[in-house]
């Protein structure tokens, strides 16, 4: 009878205490007029965001912004099925905007923005890119001080430059387009990319290539001389630098792709997000992230002040403008899955 | 009456005992029934994408070397522990434990550090002669730090086990003439065998769904199970095949749950007669 009581009242407890956990509310904000929630890749990153973005626009609108993260598109994905939404403004690759439009991400409004100080092709119903960044090639130069690479095709060149590559963890960033361009195919002619024709080229490099299960490890394996040539997203590599990595970069070819700002569906707070998002778009942001953060500006009206450091990895430069790539946003957006699965069955086999 | 009553809710399966247990595994199961369309497509998908048998016979494999590794560290340091005094077993056992109260990320950083190009195991063995021992991002690397992280789950059932045999048996035995390692081997082994079941079957399972080591430790070249479900989450946001993988996995758990239970019941049948007579 006392042995019943007690094993009832512990399983009492135990349930509420897991009904809770389980069916979790989120913490979602119910009324419109509460702090928009930032989400993006966070540390040093994220950091640069706040100064950026959400310090001039509390300054100037009082909306308060709460940084959470990190970006993680099925958590997303989650959320807006569960219809529990607590991001508001979430950083993702452009190519999620424009795949996930209207199912998972709001439209924007763009009577807010102005479409025409941005590349063209980039501007979609649900994103605006944020910033640009480029997939550069790097070589370690204790490795290859005295007989550098010049070209894309030479990370591919295991006979003339034996030693470790490293590619990012992401297949949209851009390595393989990286590997159409060192196996020949004109840049004009990438799109729609002949994966298995880029997989093949890949193949060939297989054996001393690491893939980066994310980008700190790519970063830290620069710091610590485990990869001699990696193919890295420029805020990465700038990182790697600063905390006293030995590369150098190739300007031979930069692929530039482009993150958003998203509105996740169903958030109590469209409309301040769509502002914020608006604000982050003008070029004095864009500018000020850009000098922060090492990545490239996406308002062409923007004049960042880089000074020699950060100029070190801006492909932009005249010297090295003609190598940039731009990353074709619906492509990836209509064939990420399928290539992401391609990808990764190719690389676990 | 507080007497041991036959745990038979036990055997019908620990749902009733654990509702969220239940409920998360069967939503799981729900989901890769349903998602994309209803049926068995995510499991025939497994079968014929080239990736996802290839990765299990590869972690069943991997699960079976730690396993095996372990036993053949943990079973002389359970033997130990049960020869020495009492102060030497608390100093062993604290030993044994201490893995418990340090992170397990901790942990794993320092294996990172180890098994990175350049570091102790790189330079010690390019000192003796053989050079490019970088056992980070592969498979063999993510079996010596499992081997480090299940050990303390192989002794603790291990020297439970020994604790109960009667080391008189062993004097019985040689005193009718056999050799002490013919006693140890006709008398002793077969009696460790409940605890060697029960810790190998614990690691086996452990080793199978572990996630952290291999993620950190591995490569997505040679993955194991527990990375392909993330892989299928993360990247793929399938989450449909993530959940087959899942139910995949936690029959392959079962069935092992099961042929231990039924290795370990003729043995634990010895060790009650034993006991007995």
């Amino acid at each position: 009878m006392h042995r019943n009581k007690i094993t009832f009242t512990l399983a009492l407890a135990l349930s509420a205490v897991l009904l809770a956990a389980c069916g979790s509310s989120g913490g979602s904000a119910s009324d419109k007029s509460g702090p928009l929630t930032f989400v993006s890749y966070g540390g040093a990153f994220q950091d640069n965001q706040t100064a950026a973005w959400q310090a001039p626009y509390t300054a100037a609108t009082g909306t308060a912004i709460r940084n959470g993260g990190p970006s993680d598109a099925p958590k997303l994905k989650t959320m807006v099925e569960a219809g529990k939404v607590s991001w508001d403004v979430v950083d993702l690759g452009s190519s999620f905007a424009v795949q996930n439009c209207g199912k998972y991400v709001e439209k924007l409004d763009m009577s807010q923005i102005d479409a025409s100080k941005f590349p063209p092709g980039t501007v979609t119903d649900c994103g605006v890119p944020a910033y640009f960044f480029g997939l550069t090639f790097l070589y370690n130069t204790k490795k290859y001080g005295n007989n550098p690479p010049t070209k894309i095709a030479d990370f591919f060149d295991t006979a003339k430059f034996p030693g470790t590559r490293m590619l990012p963890p992401e297949i949209d960033t851009g390595p393989l387009e990286d590997a159409l361009l060192a196996d020949g195919v004109p840049a004009d002619k990438l799109y729609p990319l002949d994966v298995d024709r880029a997989l093949k080229k890949l193949g060939t490099i297989r054996k001393d290539t690491t893939f980066a299960a994310t980008n700190s490890q790519m970063q830290q394996a620069m710091v610590d001389d485990q990869a001699d040539m990696v193919l890295t997203v420029t805020a990465r590599a700038a990182s790697a630098l600063k905390a006293g990595a030995t590369f150098e970069p190739v300007w031979d070819k930069t692929i530039l792709s482009s993150d958003s700002l998203v509105i996740p569906k169903g958030t109590p707070h469209a409309d301040a997000a769509m502002k914020f998002i608006a604000f982050t778009a003008k070029p004095e942001q864009s500018a000020k992230f850009t000098e922060l953060a090492n990545v490239l500006p996406s308002n062409s009206d923007a004049k960042p002040n880089l000074d020699e450091a950060q100029n070190a990895l801006n492909p932009n430069l005249p010297d090295r403008k003609a190598g940039i790539v731009l990353s074709n946003v619906t492509w990836w957006a209509q064939n990420l899955d399928a290539v992401a699965k391609q990808y990764t069955a190719w690389m676990a086999g | 009456m507080l007497a041991a009553e036959p745990d038979w809710r036990c055997r019908r399966g620990c749902c009733c005992r654990r509702p969220h247990c239940c409920w998360c595994s069967s939503s799981i199961l729900w989901r890769s029934l349903t998602d994309p369309s209803v049926g068995f497509d995510n499991y025939t998908a497994l079968l014929h994408d080239g990736v996802s048998v290839t990765v299990l016979i590869r972690t069943l494999r991997t699960s079976l070397i730690v396993a095996v590794g372990t036993l053949v560290l943990a079973y002389p340091y359970a033997y130990a522990m049960t020869m020495v005094s009492a102060r030497t077993r608390n100093l062993l056992t604290a030993l044994v434990l201490l893995p418990f109260w340090t992170s397990l990320m901790a942990r794993n950083f320092a294996w990172y550090m180890l098994l990175q190009r350049g570091g102790p195991i790189d330079r010690f063995f390019a000192a003796i002669g053989v050079d490019g021992v970088v056992l980070l991002g592969t498979v063999a690397g993510v079996t010596v730090a499992m081997v480090q992280v299940m050990l303390p789950y192989m002794v603790l059932p291990l020297y439970s086990g020994m604790q109960g045999i009667d080391r008189r048996l062993l004097d019985a035995a040689t005193s009718m003439g056999a050799p002490r390692w013919r006693a140890f081997i006709q008398v002793y082994l077969p009696l460790s065998i409940p605890g060697v079941v029960s810790g190998f079957s614990l690691v086996f399972m452990m080793t199978l769904g572990f996630y952290i080591t291999p993620a950190l430790l591995g490569s997505p070249q040679q993955s194991l199970i527990s990375q392909l479900i993330a892989t299928h989450v993360n990247t793929l946001l399938d989450f449909g095949g993530a959940g087959a993988l899942g139910v995949v996995l936690l029959a392959v758990t079962l069935l092992v749950l099961f042929a231990a239970t039924r290795v370990a019941r003729p043995t634990a049948a010895l060790s009650q007669a034993v006991d007995r007579g």
